[in-house]
């Protein structure tokens, strides 16, 4: 809240002298390398992160294709892939079960840290920032090449571990302790853990150094008349989405920092009374729960992290193309910060099968349940968004109706989760792991997918194509459900098994998970259609002529078609209105570089009587 | 001292920054910190330590030496390069000794039976204060480049005058002070917790 | 390599080919029509296919839960069916969520499809109507949060302390269960102690006493000789890894040699470890030493005599209808004890035991029952000669519900409900873990020393002799 009042005291910012200044300052010699590689221009550091991003997921998809054929299929002859994976595959032709979890392990790391907080937050933020917000440019461009190039470093870190002969992290993409902290515990756990641990290190310091910029960036150097309660909505998601970041990640900092002193120097934080491979261990008084409370209070926030972006985006794909204000514009950003607080007090929600007291359960359920208030009342607003509007159906607003679809159905089984007494029966089980690829995997990745089909044009100057587009979006969903949906079903089975033959209640489960691992590679040909989309229409695809192609109020689209670094040729537009000025007064839409007309009120500056009068005279207007 | 630059933004942008990057790493030691209260709770061999008496004097050491760095951040407002270059020197010797009496209070320590794989009460001892200890280093250094700076950068009076204009220049002062007292703030909150447990 | 080649040839096809299509369907989207004509078109088939989606969507819904309802776990202990009503109601509440939200979705995007020149509303924000959309999930999720509280404290309150106890042990990868014997206590356990005589670390004099008389070298498999055994193997290993580089030079110009470099690694990392193995040894000495001074036979005297009549048996077993309070340990990385009829779980965790407690309602015969009649079961076993029906050889099973390492998925364990005789006769056949390990332990006199325990009468200075002084502890015991 403090933040907001801050803001409402300053709102003259004016960042045209200063722009100048940088605008000239990069007009004279730029080579390929300060263009391209070691770029300062907060446009090329979003696509670096986005190329990188989708590299990654096309890796983390891959690993799962993977995992789902040992699932589906787990008498199949899988020789063929013996030249790919070496001797991860058995003589029998087998997919070692310790490969198996180091899949597992780091197809949840790829996709939660690499894909969806780098690639997604790391995109959108870098990209849209300064755009909507009015800026030249990041607050601080070195430190936001710096965050990129951590990130590179953090994911070589993490390919590496790839290649080591004990192979890569392997006990889950929370590293849990003591089986991530004693090298004989696990093969992956031999060495591929300390390079795990590094990764993230790397990885934690890109995300504050680009945290830090994308707050100060938001809170600073808005232009002239950008108040806060003008600024898009996918502003306010990614300035929240920062905070969350600086505030949770320096705690998994910790965690990390903790486990390699455990690992390597023999101090026992995370451990005691270990009788291990036929030894008493030395180590004595540290606790394994204590690294879950360090670690989830990072990775509770850390889910949104990685949806609020997303959300940010699809509320403002969905008002662009239906032609409509958001609907509950202040309730919107409200639901953030409600969220963003919420985060932070909810973590115990993962460890209720851990022994903790009951008690303190019980507050944690409490809290948990409380956030389905915001995510409903977010819900609703998008749903009433498309209510009489004049809907666009491309692969854009396809994605973010399908984003909210995903939302809610993956959104409501985190009401069973959540409540204690149901997690014990499905706590670690195949139910979860459906409710979160829904909720935040699938969600995440729609929510990314309609920022790129809608921004490409502004991007790289030309349009993807559509039908491709739609095949993408089609084949996506379909999969997405078919997969994810029936897993529900499966809410007796542990998860992280390589098969379940062992036992004979999960055995009826055979045929379905045939019909999910054929479902998932289908979705996995569909994002190579994307990928294919993507970088095709990067040099071949339709040409972007008009400024502004989708109609939108939001400042990016006043750039120039291939803007340069420093965005505005010429002063920085000023902002006199908020963003969602759709369809008012019989016009299809009003930029918000526009001045208020004589009579015009804005947006938030009346109250409820004000809106039915706007109502009515619509109404009139309409006869 | 307000100028033209200064008035447009709220507050520079890089100061900003800083005051984020100070927000995360109280995170960082509010964790590890919560985490040494937490373990201290449930564990059932938590062993009492007493620091060594030389940690006591690199407290005192860098208290100092934070009294300089703001005597070198006034004097530089100020413009009295002369006494600016004398005070971030200084600050620069006590930062560095305030780094050798951490080390010698680990040896203390170590030679008093409490090693890093030990108990966890003198696991984190080591972890926390080593945490803090590459806080310094990261600022010893910065004075160290801001000490030769002091006597490069600043050679003619025209030198002086730029500085004076352009307030921009002066921000990378401020915020030095700024880290330096945030790694003192931090030690002596550090300490203070050591001592109470 | 000739199948990478294929795969390389099939990628770079499919890219050419796409990238052909993608071409053409650029420039006819381009030649048919007005961008408002395109867009009025592509709007009208997505949204006809929205709605088609929605549509299947929700009759798929409704399919899917008769269709795997054979699969569902009939609950077999009391608390399951509280959490049974709690997901019977969620699942209520969150289906009507779920179809209303997702048929409005839809519905929307095909209703308000783009059509040129269609009049849309500037309808930006309604109090009354947020104020519903907060206030009605808020009073739905109290009542949701009340219910869940009330199960949630009574499936986690602690039972009375003469409860029932079976202890379990998780450890990769197989569980142990312990019950308490006759006298109804269990022995106390320390991981120290623990050697393939005694896999749990029970504390009796005499495994304490085992572990003393092991260090005087009198027994093959003992910490000392463990010791000298790496001792003996570190001098070895730098003469073997020496030989084996010879070799390698040797064979560098006419043979490969990567065997032998392999080898050479491992060799080379045992080296490194052996010395941490010596010292965790050694350190595991010290901490007998000084944790088992006479003293502590003195203030333990009860407590070392609970371990004996402790029977770990092979399957667990509990009666019918009575409540169990299960304490749950783990001897090196998590665990998790998951009964997975009875709706148990609860992590295991090294260092700290955990509890959960449940009364289990129908019995492993009452359950065959009711897979007798669900078609699922009704299959023999593959490859089962007899054909038996699948039911008839029901058992409750106990998997591990927490990532323990390669073998998690092999963390099986069986648990048979029985009525009340059924178990009491099944408890009388169980015997001690004692009784089968006591002839491995060379104490003399000692088979007729641990019964008898109880009824000596320990005198303080006597029992230092007894630790220190083997001889002694079997002449008193006689």
């Amino acid at each position: 809240m403090s933040l907001e009042t801050t803001v409402h005291e300053h709102q003259h910012v004016e960042t045209h002298v200063h722009g100048h200044e940088h605008h000239d300052e990069h007009h004279h010699k730029e080579t390929f390398i300060t263009k391209y590689i070691f770029s300062q221009d907060h446009k090329t550091i979003s696509k670096q992160f986005l190329i990188t991003g989708i590299i990654w997921a096309v890796i983390g998809g891959l690993l799962s294709v993977l995992f789902r054929i040992q699932l589906g299929f787990p008498d199949a002859n899988i020789m063929w892939l013996k030249p790919l994976l070496g001797k991860w595959i058995t003589a029998e032709g087998q997919l070692a079960p310790e490969f198996y979890n180091a899949l597992i392990t780091m197809h949840g790391t790829i996709l939660v840290f690499f894909v969806l907080t780098a690639g997604l937050s790391g995109t959108f933020a870098n990209y849209l920032i300064p755009l909507m917000c009015g800026a030249r440019d990041m607050a601080s461009g070195f430190l936001n090449m710096l965050s990129y190039w951590f990130f590179f470093l953090s994911s070589i870190v993490m390919g590496i571990s790839f290649f080591l002969a004990t192979g890569p992290a392997s006990g889950g993409w929370t590293a849990y302790p003591p089986l991530n902290d004693l090298h004989q515990a696990a093969t992956g756990s031999i060495a591929g853990v300390d390079y795990w641990l590094v990764s993230m290190a790397l990885f934690i310091v890109s995300v504050l150094l680009g945290g830090l910029n994308y707050v100060t960036t938001v809170i600073n150097m808005r232009t002239k008349g950008m108040k806060m309660f003008r600024l898009p909505l996918p502003v306010w998601a990614l300035l929240l989405t920062a905070v969350i970041g600086i505030l949770s990640f320096p705690v998994l900092l910790s965690a990390a920092v903790l486990m390699l002193f455990d690992r390597n120097l023999d101090t026992s934080f995370y451990l005691d009374q270990i009788y291990i491979g036929g030894e008493a261990l030395a180590n004595s008084g540290g606790s394994p729960i204590l690294y879950q409370h360090l670690f989830w209070f990072l990775g509770h926030p850390e889910v949104y992290i990685i949806i609020l972006p997303a959300m940010g985006i699809v509320s403002e794909v969905l008002a662009v193309h239906s032609r409509k204000p958001i609907f509950g514009y202040t309730a919107m950003i409200y639901s953030l910060l409600a969220i963003t607080v919420l985060s932070f007090i909810v973590w115990a929600h993962h460890m209720f099968m851990t022994g903790m007291n009951p008690f303190i359960g019980s507050i944690f359920v409490i809290f948990t349940l409380i956030i389905a208030v915001p995510s409903a009342v977010k819900v609703f607003n998008w749903i009433t968004t498309l209510w009489k509007g004049n809907i666009r159906l491309n692969p854009q607003m396809l994605f973010a109706i399908g984003f909210v679809s995903m939302f809610i159905s993956g959104g409501v089984t985190g009401i069973f989760l959540g409540n204690s007494a149901i997690d014990v029966e499905l706590h670690d089980t195949y139910f979860i792991v459906a409710h979160f690829h829904l909720v935040m995997g699938v969600a995440a990745f729609f929510g990314m997918f309609a920022g790129i089909y809608h921004w490409f044009p502004k991007m790289f100057g030309r349009f993807m194509n559509p039908t491709l587009g739609f095949i993408h979006f089609w084949g996506t969903i379909i999969c997405a459900y078919l997969i994810f949906f029936p897993m529900h079903f499966e809410y007796m089975l542990p998860r992280r098994y390589p098969t379940h033959a062992g036992f004979e209640t999960f055995g009826m489960f055979g045929e379905l998970n045939q019909f999910i691992s054929v479902f998932a590679f289908i979705s996995f040909a569909c994002q190579l259609i994307f990928v294919f989309n993507f970088f095709y229409s990067i040099w071949y695809g339709r040409k972007a002529r008009e400024l502004n192609p989708w109609g939108a109020t939001t400042l990016e689209w006043t750039t120039p078609l291939r803007p340069k670094h420093g965005n505005w040729p010429g002063e920085i537009p000023e902002v006199h209105r908020w963003a969602y000025d759709y369809s008012k007064h019989g016009r299809d839409f009003i930029p918000q570089t526009e001045p208020l007309s004589q009579y015009e009120i804005e947006h938030g500056e009346h109250g409820d009587e004000g809106d039915s009068a706007i109502i009515q005279k619509e109404k009139k207007d309409d006869h | 001292m307000s100028t033209v630059s200064h008035k447009r933004y709220i507050v520079h942008p890089h100061r900003f920054n800083l005051w984020l990057a100070i927000v995360a790493m109280i995170m960082m030691f509010a964790a590890f910190t919560s985490a040494y209260i937490v373990k201290k709770g449930d564990a059932n061999n938590w062993l009492l330590i007493e620091l060594p008496q030389l940690f006591t004097y690199s407290t005192i050491t860098i208290l100092i030496s934070s009294l300089f760095m703001h005597a070198a951040y006034i004097s530089f407002k100020r413009n009295k390069i002369y006494l600016y270059r004398i005070f971030i020197c200084f600050t620069f010797i006590l930062g560095s000794a305030f780094l050798i009496f951490q080390v010698n209070g680990w040896q203390r320590l170590a030679e008093s039976g409490i090693i890093l794989s030990g108990n966890p009460a003198g696991s984190f001892i080591y972890v926390i204060s080593g945490a803090h200890f590459v806080h310094v280093v990261g600022g010893v250094i910065a004075l160290l480049i801001f000490s030769i700076k002091s006597f490069t950068a600043y050679k003619t009076p025209v030198d002086t005058l730029l500085l004076n204009i352009n307030t921009d220049k002066q921000v990378g002062v401020e915020l030095m002070a700024t880290y330096w007292h945030f790694v003192d703030i931090l030690w002596i909150y550090l300490f203070i917790f050591f001592q109470s447990n | 390599m000739s199948i990478g080649w294929l795969i390389f040839i099939a990628v770079v096809l499919i890219i050419i080919v796409l990238f052909q299509v993608t071409r053409t369907l650029d420039l006819v989207s381009q030649l048919r029509g007005n961008d408002d004509e395109r867009e009025e078109h592509n709007s009208k088939v997505n949204g006809i296919a929205l709605f088609i989606f929605m549509v299947l969507g929700v009759y798929a819904y409704f399919w899917c839960f008769g269709h795997f309802k054979n699969s569902n776990l009939p609950p077999a202990s009391e608390h399951g069916y509280l959490i049974e009503d709690m997901i019977l109601w969620t699942l209520i509440v969150c289906s009507i969520v779920f179809i209303i939200c997702n048929i409005l979705l839809f519905t929307f995007s095909l209703i308000y499809r783009y059509k040129k020149g269609r009049e849309t509303v500037h309808f930006a924000h309604s109090n009354k109507l947020e104020f519903i959309w907060t206030i009605i999930p808020t009073i739905v999720l109290t009542g949701l949060v009340i219910f869940g509280l009330q199960a949630w404290t009574k499936i986690m309150s602690m039972p009375d302390e003469d409860t029932f106890t079976v202890e379990v042990t998780g450890q990769q990868f197989f569980w142990t269960t312990r019950y308490p014997g006759a006298d109804g206590k269990l022995g106390a356990r320390d991981y120290n102690l623990i050697c393939p005589d005694n896999p749990l670390g029970i504390i009796t004099k005499e495994f304490v006493e085992h572990r003393i008389n092991l260090l005087q070298g009198n027994a093959k498999l003992d910490v000392k000789g463990e010791i000298k055994v790496l001792e003996e193997r570190k001098e070895i290993l730098p003469g073997l890894i020496d030989s084996i580089q010879q070799l390698i030079e040797m064979r560098q110009n006419r043979y490969r040699s990567e065997d032998l470099k392999d080898e050479l690694d491992e060799l080379e990392d045992e080296l490194d470890d052996i010395d941490s193995h010596i010292i965790t040894r050694v350190k595991n000495l010290d901490r007998i030493n000084t944790i088992y001074t006479p003293e502590y036979f003195v203030s333990h005297q009860d407590e070392i005599t609970w371990g004996y009549d402790d029977f770990m048996p092979s399957e667990m077993h509990v009666p019918v209808n009575e409540e169990v309070l299960l304490k749950i340990q783990a001897l090196d990385v998590l665990h998790n004890f998951y009964i997975v009829h009875m709706k148990v779980k609860m992590d295991a965790v090294p260092g700290m035991p955990t509890f959960f407690k449940f009364t289990p309602i129908t019995t492993t015969a009452e359950m065959r029952e009711v897979y007798s009649k669900n078609p699922l079961w009704q299959q023999p076993k593959e490859g089962d000669e007899t054909k038996t029906p699948k039911w008839k050889n029901f058992q409750y099973e106990i998997a591990c519900a927490e990532l323990c390492g390669t073998g998690h998925s092999a963390m099986k364990y069986i648990l048979v409900v029985d009525t009340e005789a059924e178990y009491e006769e099944w408890v009388t056949t169980q015997k001690p873990a004692w009784n089968n390990v006591v002839g491995n332990l060379k104490i003399e006199g000692l088979s007729e020393l641990a019964p008898k325990l109880k009824s000596v009468e320990p005198v303080a200075t006597d029992s230092i002799n007894l630790v220190t002084d083997t001889s002694t502890i079997a002449s008193k015991g006689n």
